[in-house]
């Protein structure tokens, strides 16, 4: 690859990481930046166009719509990491000692993925959080529940190509047992793949996240919740459009920062194992 | 090189040794009943062409892959380990170092750490002591002090065999197993790996098993040579001196086809159907030009025709000589 082309790629990366850390600020700092309280009515301002002290509008119920955009992003963004981060550690764990072990350990953790593969990832939410009742938590175990299949089988697959290579071979003659071998010699080598999965992911979360919501089954109103404002101003589409624009447009934003970035993660990470 | 007469203690002791692996096709016999003993300090080297269980000998000494029947001992250690004590003693006595340079090493580990690691599972190395014992294991296979910093990547080829050669040293094993440890790397990068491997021989009285299919490379470094032909051990000599001696049609092709290409073709051509055969007779039958009607009904053993020389071929030492 040309010299420029590569320094193209790289201010790219930087960008894309400059962004997600300034997203990650704004919704940290939400008390701070949100211009009004996304929860105030004030029926005087009911579906105000954008202005400086509205810069997204008003709904109708006179709440500052780029105030509940910041909380939505928030609770989407945490509720995202949230789930990842559990499934992530839950499916490299059991798909590492999946793998490794084999047998009869390896049969029973992948009969289990399989069954959960067989139905779609939204039914099975649907049926946990019907039976458990709606809510962020509930959300959170269903979607949990269901994702970590994806790190499981990744990750199998992984150690069970590295598992054969010479230097786990070595490691067992320099006296490793076997959970130094999987956390010194096996993680490190997959982890990074499976992290660009989890880039991947976080988008994926934020707008299934909205769909439950959408459903009823995430958020409920009045919490600002992308979803649920997307669903909400359905109704007001021709007299205020920023109602749903707004919102809209930020969560294609940013499901669409999370995609590139996992991009981007894959081939600097292609680029480092090939050179 | 040559010192190793009767009296030394008997490192590694491999009676009928048989390993199977098992497919969809059925049972494919990688080793079967193989016999070996290692002195202390003695270099065996053992030939014979891809496929006929060389390495899968090594992984069951190592421990790695299960074997049938047969017993290996290594320094009254019996296979297969079951303590952990006793694993870890088993590799205080044997290491190995590997074929495959570019796989052998963790590309996430440094080689500091790579070659520390033995030191501190199986010594209980720490501090120090663990950073002096490196240092000197870095100095001795000739790699400057400063590469314990760095990572697989960021050496070459030859530097890798070095720093694995390091590694199987650190513990100052009575036996190396060297599973062809030049055939990845070029040829002016293996002269130095091969004096490197004599050196440490000659400096520290190891036993050496040596795998290659190379046998000229074999004769340099080894003293007794051992030919291997589908699992079976074929010919033994005591001495490379001998080599001009070896008899059995199989280690004759396989002189020849380091020398000249039209039967190293031959040899590529057996090794295609090899796999297929199923019989009774001797293994080598279907490409021994000099076979003889017995060569199909019976599988010749081993037989002593000399002093310390053996061969399993019923041209020889016996009654149709």
């Amino acid at each position: 690859m040309s010299e420029k082309r590569k320094n193209v790629q790289e201010i790219i990366f930087y960008g894309l990481l400059a962004a997600t850390i300034l997203i990650a600020i704004m919704v940290a700092l939400a008390n701070q930046i949100a211009p009004h309280d996304p929860l105030a009515v004030d029926y005087s301002m009911i579906l105000q166009k954008p202005s400086a002290a509205y810069p997204f509008g008003t709904d109708n119920m006179g709440r500052c719509v780029l105030s509940r955009v910041i909380y939505g992003l928030r609770s989407s963004v945490a509720m995202a990491l949230l789930i990842t981060l559990i499934s992530f550690t839950m499916g490299t764990f059991l798909g590492m000692v999946s793998g490794y072990y084999g047998r009869v350990v390896d049969t029973l953790i992948m009969r289990i993925t399989d069954t959960l593969l067989a139905f779609p990832g939204l039914v099975i939410c649907i049926a946990i959080v019907g039976i458990m009742g709606a809510g962020w938590k509930n959300v959170v175990i269903a979607l949990a529940i269901s994702g970590w299949v994806e790190y499981a089988r990744v990750s199998r697959g992984m150690v069970l190509s590295l598992r054969e290579k010479e230097f786990i071979k070595a490691a067992r003659s320099s006296g490793c047992g076997r959970v130094r071998i999987m956390i010194v010699h096996i993680l490190p080598n997959i982890f990074q793949q499976l992290l660009v999965i989890a880039t991947f992911n976080i988008g994926h979360l934020i707008l299934t996240f909205a769909g439950l919501a959408i459903l009823g089954l995430g958020e409920q109103p009045p919490a600002p919740e992308l979803g649920l404002m997307l669903s909400e101003s359905k109704q007001f589409l021709q007299l205020a459009p920023w109602l749903m624009v707004y919102p809209g447009l930020v969560m294609f934003l940013v499901v669409m920062l999370f995609s590139l970035l996992g991009d981007c993660l894959r081939d600097r990470m292609n680029q480092k194992t090939s050179q | 090189m040559q010192k190793n007469k009767n009296k030394t203690e008997v490192i590694l002791k491999i009676e009928d040794l048989t390993v199977e692996y098992f497919s969809k096709k059925g049972k494919k016999r990688a080793v079967n009943r193989f016999s070996l003993t290692i002195k202390e300090g003695e270099c065996v080297g053992l030939v014979g062409e891809s496929g006929c269980g060389k390495s899968t000998l090594a992984n069951a000494i190592m421990g790695f892959v299960p074997f049938s029947s047969g017993k290996i001992c290594l320094k009254g250690n019996q296979l297969p380990l079951k303590k952990q004590t006793q694993v870890r003693e088993h590799y205080t006595n044997v290491q190995m170092i590997f074929q495959n340079i570019n796989e052998s090493m963790n590309l996430r580990q440094s080689v500091f750490d790579y070659i520390a690691e033995p030191l501190r599972n199986l010594k209980k190395c720490r501090g120090n002591d663990l950073d002096r014992q490196v240092g000197k294991l870095l100095e001795i296979t000739g790699l400057p002090q400063a590469y314990g910093g760095r990572y697989p990547a960021q050496i070459s080829g030859g530097e890798k065999q070095r720093v694995v050669i390091a590694k199987a040293l650190a513990v100052q094993p009575k036996l190396i197993i060297c599973d062809e440890p030049t055939s990845a790397l070029d040829v002016s990068v293996q002269a130095l790996v091969i004096e490197l491997l004599r050196k440490m021989q000659k400096d520290q009285q190891m036993a050496y098993l040596f795998i290659s299919h190379d046998l000229p490379l074999v004769s340099y470094l080894c003293s007794r040579i051992v030919v291997m032909y589908d699992g079976e051990v074929v010919e033994i000599i005591p001495n490379v001196d001998l080599m001009t001696e070896l008899k059995h049609p199989y280690s004759q092709d396989l002189l020849e086809a380091t020398f000249s290409k039209q039967s190293d073709e031959r040899i590529v051509k057996k090794q295609i159907q090899y796999h297929e055969l199923q019989s009774n007779g001797c293994q080598y039958y279907p490409y021994c030009e000099l076979a003889i009607g017995i060569c199909n009904e019976s599988r010749p053993q081993l037989k002593k025709i000399g002093e310390g020389h053996e061969i399993a071929c019923h041209r020889y030492g016996g009654k149709h000589e």
